[in-house]
């Protein structure tokens, strides 16, 4: 019996060494952390010296940038919101200037406070309408680093740092050129239009007023793609931050998101768009909603999308139009657009419209007017509100041209 | 951190000089020993997954303290190791792992020869599937312990024995219902047993069939075997043996999804892979297998019975296709690809509310559009054009031929000496052929990704440039068609060495491995790199195994194993996209790996147990894979080199019987196995272009994972068992654990391109590092068995009823996927994915036996 306790103890000894090999190892251990992205270069030449190699003139034009050029700065702008739409801005203590890239979501990567290098290579620098840019001289204009050859150019450094301090604007009259592509405050101003209008009319970029202490004005210049476009201006007074760049002789101040709206009225309801309609794709919408196929047969429900879809595959035109209902429940709203999410494979010669109409008798295409409008187009006053509202998608190709609609909407703002 | 947990167990504290003591023999043992090998354990186990779960062994306790002349006797011969004896079927569910051992460091061998392919290194079991009687019994050697039929693996080496004589004389029938991969099972087996002649005969014919009770939608099973056996004994000395055997089987495959669908479907077994057609689900994932074996064996036993030699030819041949859908210039066809899903259409709520309804409530929606893919197949076909969608079919043929002969010879009482030479030759040929045109003229040998990629290139589009422009039809090679060419040498000994209180073995073996890759088409990426031979590697690497038993005495054993060994890598990994090319990742070398464990085995008759530390080192690890990079736009190649790992842990296994009808079994498995360096990764472009904007086709990073987990099943599983025996009636009941399930980690998420500038503390890179960790899940399994005699013939029956809670939330396995968004930084928007183990399953087996 001794021998057998004995062994016990040995055993429970084992037992405990085994157990603390293990749980030692068990216990959570740091875990492996990559290095963040570090520029092994450095920069040669500062913004204002960049800004310096071309002198603006009448026109847009550009001029070439030393062999091995590098220049850093800090990020201003972001296109997170949608309204700094393919570039990005940088600066440094001496100057600030605008890259030019084409890629439409560069904010996961390229935020405010990020300090990036520039390797300039073949890039050049311009200016379009004045602002100056960085970027490459294609068919008399500037146009963006490809998004596949980022790489090339842009080196982030270190993680995300603070957004760069504002320069502060009082007045119209204290903006120079040596401003422009900065990050700026405009201290102690309002909008002309507070509470009245939108940051952006529908379709187009805009221009609002800004109106500063001395009562000099400054334009506020929104891009339609923005996702306030359609919030209202706030009223009061306060302060706006953004990014100053110049349009021939206007400058503009582009704000990266309502976080630079800073206004003391503020709390004004945002009149976003509503969706008044759009087309059922979970039946086929040719049965029971109202939406007929005309002139050539050709259109058809393709359940794969589901979509609306038509391919020709022979030589030989055909002309089919996909007519909608009459649409109704769209008075009430001003501002009234269509928007359609499609894939157009058109061939040279062939015909792809969408029209609108008011007077279709609901059989014959050619005794009633037809009106092209394009997407995300505002539809003048008054068209959407008629009771025979209706929009058709006209396909006149052949050779395997084809065109398929995944969605159909019709947008629009209550009217106050 | 070592002491975290002891703190509070103040009644150690008077252990801490023992401790100390043993910690550092404990130490010893993991280092000093670490050039020679081990001893111990035992067993012939129970062949797991074929649902016979009433075999249990009955074995007696070995009662006696100590024997003739203070000789211990060793622990081989032994009863069944208590610890795999109680987990091998209890943690089949959750995939378990042994020590987190990949299948491919475990040697599988049918009369000594070595089945593992010599492309993945893993056995194909299903060369023999349905054939569960006749291999039933192997001889089975846990993870480190000698092997006297071959060196052994890392894992545990695995002998079947195919010989006529071995079987006894019976006729044996068997029915199973069961709800697994198939439904029902008919096995008929017969063997005559040495008879006076000299002769022995074999022979075993099995079908499995149906699918309807199966839990995957859309799934299908046929399944054929058939085994025959035949022995002479020539005279007292020589004796021969042929055997030859083949499993022609055809099953559907399931997918995998994303945790999204599966809560969209509230099906964890949710199949996307079938869809309606002609008022049947077709599934387009088929598996087709058949690799019939052949082997001659001759046994060579000498009068003065002092060795034995045995000589195996075997050949293996056949094919295993795979068939799938393919498509041209069309979307998606599968249902659950991630543009389909609501969580990807996130700018526009009508339409995501849309794609949310069809999901949950249309069926179809869910499943593939067969008459859809016919539809636009044969418009195409009257417009005298391509087809745009087919069923392809992805087919292995391969060849094997292989020798071996081992020598076993006792060389005094205390010495026993085995050795032996193996040689192995192995073509596999990989190549793509038109299974079906769904309803289209004819198929083009283009590659869909490389449209476009480059304009001043148009050979880039085609696969096969000699044939460009072909119309090709059902049956037509296309895609890719090359062949992997294997020869192996393998030499080895091992001695074993008992004496009084001491056993110990050691052994050794020189393996040399010649690969290269044969390439049958010229590729448009490669012309110049795609077709013909490749340069041949050679890989010389050898492997050193030791170990001792110390027997306290005939209760108690202490037993110490290690394993050095290196191996070539996988031919699979040492090619930059196989499919297409010739060249070699540039370093490619054999990986190393040790392993050791150290265990204390007590038998005493009121408690068996075996308690064992383990620890595994893998370096220089290569791993290969192909994804496609969003950031660059193009199918890439992933090329991994260099990987540390370490697996250590402990194993349990406790039985105390009570009273003669009970025995209480606990056992368990505590793991911990992480990735332990920063491999290194080489990314190529599969279109061999400067996509990376930088000027070079491929570059070189590091992975940072060290300290994450290797995903090996779960790290931790448990399992409390009450048997019952009682006059032939066998119960048993356990309740099982598993935890630490780690997915699959993309390597690439752990990379300073995909981190960039995110800060340790945003909660983006958190969510970018962060592996997974599933829940923990319990499980429940009863077995039951019972059987009669009838005169001299047996009747019985078992039961086998698996997770009878039918707890659907355990994670088989769990991987990121390879695609990353790194312009978003979101890993949501290809989130990980996931196979669920089956609810309950039943398993009912009938057996009658003829003597």
């Amino acid at each position: 019996m001794f021998k057998i306790m004995n062994t016990f103890n040995k055993v429970k000894m084992m037992m405990a060494t085994l157990l603390l090999v293990v749980v030692g190892a068990g216990c959570n251990k740091e875990l492996d952390e990559a290095p963040v992205l570090r520029y092994t270069g450095e920069a040669n030449m500062t913004i204002e010296d960049l800004l310096a190699l071309h002198q603006v003139g009448s026109v847009d034009s550009y001029s070439e940038i030393p062999e091995g050029t590098i220049i850093t700065g800090v990020i201003t702008s972001s296109d997170q919101e949608g309204n700094c739409y393919k570039y990005l801005t940088i600066q440094d203590e001496t100057g600030a200037i605008m890259i030019k890239v084409d890629d439409s979501k560069l904010y996961p990567r390229y935020r405010i406070g990020q300090r990036l290098y520039v390797e300039c290579r073949d890039m050049v620098i311009g200016d379009y309408r004045k602002n100056k840019q960085l970027g490459f001289w294609v068919d008399g204009s500037i146009t963006g680093i490809p998004s596949s050859r980022e790489a090339m150019y842009l080196y982030r450094d270190d993680v995300c740092g603070a957004e760069p301090e504002a320069l502060v604007i009082t007045s119209k009259n204290d903006i120079d050129p040596s401003m422009y592509n900065r990050l700026v405050k405009l201290e102690g101003c309002h909008f002309e239009e507070g509470g009245t209008a939108t940051y952006c009319d529908p379709g187009a970029a805009t221009s609002r007023n800004i109106v500063m202490s001395d009562n000099t004005q400054i334009v506020l210049r929104t891009s339609n793609y923005a996702k306030f476009a359609n919030n209202v201006l706030p009223t009061g007074d306060g302060d706006l931050y953004g990014i100053l760049t110049i349009y021939n002789t206007t400058p503009q101040l582009i704000i990266r998101s309502l976080d630079d709206v800073r206004m003391s009225g503020g709390g004004v309801n945002p009149g976003t768009t509503e969706t008044l309609y759009s087309v059922d794709f979970s039946s086929n919408p040719l049965e029971g909603q109202g939406w007929t196929v005309l002139g050539d047969a050709g259109w058809f429900y393709w359940t794969g999308g589901p979509a609306f879809a038509i391919q020709n595959q022979g030589s030989d035109l055909i002309d089919s139009w996909l007519v909608s209902p009459a649409i109704s429940g769209l008075s009430g709203y001003q501002d009234v657009f269509v928007t359609v999410d499609d894939v157009v494979n058109a061939s040279a010669n062939g015909l792809m419209e969408m029209y609108y109409s008011t007077s279709f008798n609901g059989t014959d295409i050619n005794a009633s007017d037809w009106t092209v409008f394009h997407n995300m187009e505002t539809l003048p006053a008054g068209v959407a509100s008629n009771s025979n509202f209706r929009i058709a998608f006209r396909y006149r190709d052949a050779n395997g041209a084809n065109w398929r609609i995944n969605s159909v909407q019709i947008k629009g703002v209550p009217v106050r | 951190m070592y002491f975290c947990k002891w703190k509070r167990i103040t009644k150690f504290k008077d252990m801490k000089k023992t401790l100390f003591l043993v910690f550092s023999f404990v130490m010893i043992c993991f280092t000093g020993f670490s050039q020679d090998d081990p001893t111990a354990a035992d067993s012939v186990s129970n062949p797991r997954g074929s649902g016979e779960s009433s075999t249990f062994d009955t074995e007696g306790l070995d009662d006696e303290e100590s024997t003739v002349g203070g000789f211990v006797p060793g622990l081989l011969h032994s009863s069944r190791d208590v610890f795999s004896n109680n987990t091998s079927y209890a943690f089949g569910i959750a995939y378990f792992k042994a020590r987190g051992l990949d299948s491919k460091y475990q040697t599988i061998a049918i009369n000594g020869l070595e089945m593992e392919s010599l492309v993945t290194g893993r056995a194909v079991y299903a060369q023999w599937g349905g054939l569960n009687r006749v291999f039933r019994w192997p001889e089975n050697v846990g993870n480190l312990d000698p092997v006297t039929f071959n060196f052994g693996d890392i894992g545990g080496s695995t002998n079947y024995s195919t010989r006529a004589s071995n079987y006894r004389h019976q006729f044996h029938a068997n029915y199973s219902l069961c709800n697994r991969n198939y439904n029902n099972r008919i096995m008929l087996t017969y063997a005559t047993g040495l008879m006076k002649n000299g002769w022995a005969f074999a022979a075993s014919a099995s079908t499995r069939f149906g699918s309807q009770l199966s839990y995957v939608d859309g799934s299908s099973y046929t399944g054929f075997a058939y085994f025959f056996s035949a022995e002479k004994r020539i005279n007292s000395e020589h004796a021969l043996n042929l055997s030859f055997w083949g499993s022609p089987t055809s099953r559907s495959l399931q997918s995998n999804s994303t945790q999204e669908v599966y809560d969209l479907t509230g099906d964890h077994y949710y199949n996307s892979n079938w869809g309606w057609y002609d008022g049947k689900k077709r599934n387009a994932r088929i598996r087709k297998t058949y690799e019939p074996v052949f082997m001659l064996s001759h046994y060579f036993t000498p009068q003065n019975g002092k060795y034995q030699i045995t000589t195996n030819l075997g050949s293996s041949f056949g094919r295993q296709s795979t068939t799938s859908l393919n498509w041209a210039d069309v979307p998606d066809p599968r249902p659950d690809y991630y543009r389909y899903l609501p969580s990807y259409i996130t700018d526009d709520t009508t339409l995501q509310a849309w794609y949310t309804d069809q999901w949950l409530h249309n069926r179809d929606f869910r499943q593939l559009d067969w008459d859809h893919f016919y539809e636009v197949n044969q418009l195409a076909a009257a417009n005298g054009e391509r087809a745009q969608y087919i069923v392809e079919n992805r087919v292995i043929d391969h060849v094997q031929v292989s020798g071996a002969t081992n020598v076993v010879t006792n060389l005094t009482d205390h010495i026993k000496l085995a050795a032996g030479v193996d040689i192995r030759g192995y073509h596999q040929r990989n190549y793509k052929t038109i299974n079906d045109l769904l309803g289209g003229a004819y198929w083009l040998n283009e590659d869909k990704y490389a449209d476009g990629e480059s304009p001043d290139n148009p050979y880039l589009l085609y696969d096969d440039l000699d044939n460009i422009g072909a119309h090709l039809g059902v049956g037509d090679k296309f895609g890719y068609d090359y062949a992997y060419n294997i020869f192996k040498q393998n030499v080895w000994a091992t001695a074993k060495f008992a004496y009084s209180h001491v056993d110990f073995h050691v052994g050794a073996n020189f393996t040399a491995t010649e690969m290269w890759r044969t390439g049958y088409m010229r590729n448009g990426r490669f012309p110049d790199d795609s077709q013909g031979r490749s340069e041949v590697k050679v890989f010389p690497d050898y492997g050193l195994k030791a170990g001792v038993t110390y027997k306290i005495n005939g209760r108690n054993y202490l037993v110490a194993n290690a394993q050095w060994q290196t191996q070539a890598p996988s031919i699979l990994d040492a090619f930059i996209n196989p499919n297409i090319r010739n060249e070699y990742v540039g370093w490619v070398e054999s990986e190393k790996d040790l392993g050791v464990d150290f265990s204390y085995i007590m038998r005493y008759p009121f408690m068996r147990m075996r308690l064992t530390g383990y620890y595994y080192m893998f370096r220089d690890v290569t791993d290969q894979f192909s994804f496609y990079h969003d950031d660059y736009g193009t199918f890439v190649n992933y090329a991994m080199s260099n990987i540390n790992k370490r697996n250590m842990g402990i194993e349990l296994g406790i039985e105390i019987p009570i009273g003669s009808m009970f025995t209480v079994a606990l056992a368990g498995n505590y793991g911990d196995y992480i990735y332990t360096n920063q491999p290194n990764v080489t990314i190529s472009a599969d279109n061999g272009y400067d996509v990376f904007g930088s000027g070079f086709t491929e570059y070189d990073e590091l992975v940072y994972w060290k300290n994450f987990h290797v995903a090996a099943g779960p790290q931790v599983a448990g399992t409390l068992g009450l048997k019952f025996n009682y006059k032939y009636w066998y119960v048993n009941l356990n309740a099982n654990y598993f935890d630490k399930i780690y997915v699959d980690m993309n390597p690439e998420r752990r990379t300073t391109a995909a981190r960039g500038t995110l800060s340790t503390n945003s909660e983006q890179y958190q969510q970018l590092v962060a592996q997974e960790r599933c829940k923990g899940q319990f499980t429940l399994d009863l077995s039951v068995s019972k059987s009669w005699k009838v005169k001299q013939n047996t009747i019985g029956f078992n039961v086998s009823l698996t997770n009878l809670t039918n707890n659907k939330n355990l994670v088989t396995s769990g991987w990121e996927q390879r695609r990353y968004d790194y312009s978003g930084y979101n890993v949501n928007k290809f989130p990980n994915k996931y196979y669920y183990a089956q609810g309950i399953t039943f398993y009912i087996g009938i057996n009658y036996t003829f003597q």
